[in-house]
């Protein structure tokens, strides 16, 4: 499993971290350049927009303007190829050319999908994470000192103290949040898995078969989920919604770490059906051309 | 000396009259050791169960012996290779004779002919 | 002991209405090797398709050395598609890493010396070379694992004479001699020398399984010459080569 990993990180580093790179230089020049020269003394920039003609402040808005665009361009971008890639490693890597080679390796074919996922998800953090970072760069130098003095200045021992006495299970909702946050991350890739799987039952046209099962998860999915609403509120005639309201008034951070285990505990039946479902359909359903 | 081996007959056949030949000839000489199967059949380019056969083949004729210590010899009774090589003169003469005989010769004249190829030659 | 590597009864297989294999029943030892010969199109990439677990059978069922398809036979068995499989952002010596880390039967050292003797350096990448040099390349990686079963699928279509000698010497000085060999072609008389016996598959269906001397003995001609007159009709092409 360590060794598949190791090869599918490869494999996803050849493509990402480009443009990881591309990001971070775009950010960097924008914080030289841009908004970092700019802001470093915001009175000074106010007077000196104040001091310029108008069409020439104007034009400088617009530049703050564009760069934000294009910053958040680049993120749509990085987030739209980490999908594309995801997909791709899936497609090529274990129904396309390179399936002959990874399904005839004597490892489980679970193992093949959860290297796939794993390093499709290390990737995603990795992207958010040079996303935060280039934030940074953009802020500029003295955004980001601003940013320390920020953190220097901030109580925190007061603020982990008002945190504690507020909600004294912080850390498990943090940690509950975590998982959850994960298992949605496993839940979107697991679900493009499966729907490739499944177009990959057809003899013919697997691509558009693939687009079609996707929708139709997503389809049954909404289904359900509404149908779960709708079950809740046939409970409201036994009075079910009044007493849980009384129950989340009286024990509120049971219910909410109640409700967040119940969130979790639907993601994880998510994520099992896209699993085995895909897990399935590899094993003995499997029909490479 | 190069392998020949033509479609229309069993391999292992081949193989046997071409190794014959070698041990006849004195390419491989008495007592000599011979290259394991599986060289003998990458050179040959046959398989090796195809000239496990030959030299079995080979080995109950009295040509080779398998030695536990030295592995596979050509063996060391010349009477059995002399009289081998008898046999393929005596094939080859007749083929000679047959051959000239579709021609219109007589046994002696072809023989006389022959003796005249020999003068030529010497 | 059970001599029997490969067991297939009944095996089936339709691709919607068409059906490429059409209950083959076989049943091959060990330590042969053996030719899957027939026109394109009878059926030959599809059984060794489903020999390696790549694609599942309609009806039927298929035991090598006992197991079906999966773990414990891709450990067992060597396989040379028809096609190339690699990732070609692969440099040759990452290939070599990648054989070596999940085949336990791969001889590092072996592979090494053969890319040696074809000029491949350990940091070429195989995107840059030629498709010539890809397949010998797979070849090599194939074979130098020690296995108990080799699947080569059309390992001599489409090569020169110098490299058909090339694969076919490579094949016979590499195979691990307890091990089958099964080769699937359609050009018979380049290797019909190196094969113990040959199985002619005929519209998914097995119409002769002997050895090669025993053909050339009873019918008095070599395969390639039954071969072509078997398949006379389909108007085969095999005598290119």
């Amino acid at each position: 499993m360590r060794k598949l990993l190791k090869y599918e990180m490869r494999a996803m580093n050849r493509r990402l971290f480009p443009i990881y790179a591309g990001m971070l230089a775009i950010a960097l020049l924008n914080g030289f350049f841009g908004m970092g020269a700019m802001i470093q003394d915001s009175n000074a920039l106010e007077r000196m927009l104040d001091a310029l003609p108008s069409p020439l402040s104007f034009l400088l808005s617009m530049m703050q303007m564009v760069i934000v665009i294009l910053f958040f361009g680049i993120l749509m971008g990085m987030m739209v190829v980490w999908l594309l890639t995801t997909i791709n490693r899936f497609n090529k890597g274990l129904l396309g050319e390179e399936g002959y080679l990874m399904f005839t390796l004597p490892v489980t074919t679970g193992r093949l999908i959860g290297s796939k996922l794993l390093a499709s998800s290390i990737h995603l953090v990795l992207a958010s994470l040079v996303a935060l970072l280039s934030m940074c760069f953009m802020a500029g130098t003295t955004g980001i000192s601003a940013f320390f003095r920020l953190m220097s200045d901030a109580d925190f021992g007061s603020f982990f103290g008002e945190l504690a006495r507020a909600c004294p299970t912080w850390p498990i909702v943090v940690l509950e949040f975590l998982v959850f946050c994960a298992l949605g991350v496993f839940g979107t890739v697991l679900h493009f898995y499966l729907a490739m799987a499944l177009g990959h039952l057809s003899n013919s046209h697997r691509t558009l078969m693939s687009v079609l099962a996707y929708i139709g998860i997503s389809v049954v999915m909404s289904m359900l989920t509404s149908m779960g609403f709708s079950g809740l509120m046939l409970l409201e005639n036994v009075g079910f919604v009044e007493n849980m309201a009384r129950f989340v008034f009286a024990h509120g951070q049971l219910a909410g770490h109640l409700m967040m285990l119940a969130l979790i505990a639907l993601s994880v039946a998510e994520c099992a059906v896209f699993w085995f479902g895909t897990r399935y359909i590899l094993k003995r359903r499997l029909n490479l051309e | 000396m190069q392998w020949n081996l033509t479609g229309d007959r069993p391999i292992y056949l081949q193989l046997c009259e071409q190794i014959t030949l070698r041990l006849v000839s004195g390419a491989w000489p008495p007592g000599g050791r011979l290259p394991s199967v599986r060289e003998l059949a990458v050179d040959a380019g046959v398989n090796p169960n195809t000239m496990q056969r030959a030299l079995a083949q080979l080995e109950s004729d009295g040509l080779v012996v398998t030695n536990r210590t030295a592995g596979r010899t050509v063996t060391e009774d010349e009477g059995v290779l002399a009289h081998v090589r008898h046999e393929l003169a005596n094939e080859k003469m007749e083929e000679y004779l047959e051959g000239m005989a579709t021609l219109g010769y007589t046994a002696a004249e072809a023989i006389a002919l022959l003796q005249g190829k020999e003068t030529q030659h010497g | 002991m059970d001599n029997t590597l490969i067991r297939c009864a009944g095996l089936t297989k339709r691709f919607g209405a068409k059906e490429a294999l059409r209950g083959v029943d076989l049943e091959l030892g060990s330590g042969r090797i053996v030719g899957l010969l027939g026109p394109n199109g009878s059926g030959k990439t599809t059984l060794i398709k489903i020999l390696n677990g790549l694609l599942t059978p309609t009806e039927g069922f298929v035991l090598i050395s006992g197991f079906e398809p999966g773990v414990e036979t891709h450990a067992r068995v060597s396989y040379l598609p028809d096609r190339m499989y690699f990732a070609d952002w692969m440099k040759a010596a990452d290939l070599v890493d990648f054989f070596s880390d999940f085949y336990a039967d791969f001889d590092r050292q072996k592979a090494s010396e053969m890319c040696a003797a074809l000029h491949i350096a350990p940091g070429d990448r195989i995107k840059t070379m030629s498709k010539g040099t890809k397949e010998k390349l797979q070849l090599v990686m194939v074979m130098s694992r020690a296995a108990e079963l080799y699947l080569l699928d059309e390992p001599i279509a489409g090569v020169d004479p110098a490299a058909r000698d090339f694969i076919l010497n490579t094949i016979l000085t590499n195979y691990n001699e307890n091990g089958t060999v099964l080769i699937s072609t359609h050009l018979i008389s380049d290797i019909e020398r190196v094969l113990d016996e040959v199985v002619f598959l005929k519209e998914g269906q097995i119409v002769c399984h002997d050895t090669v001397d025993n053909i050339r003995e009873n019918a008095g001609k070599s395969v390639d010459a039954l071969f072509r007159e078997m398949f006379r009709a389909e108007g085969m092409e095999g005598g290119v080569f």
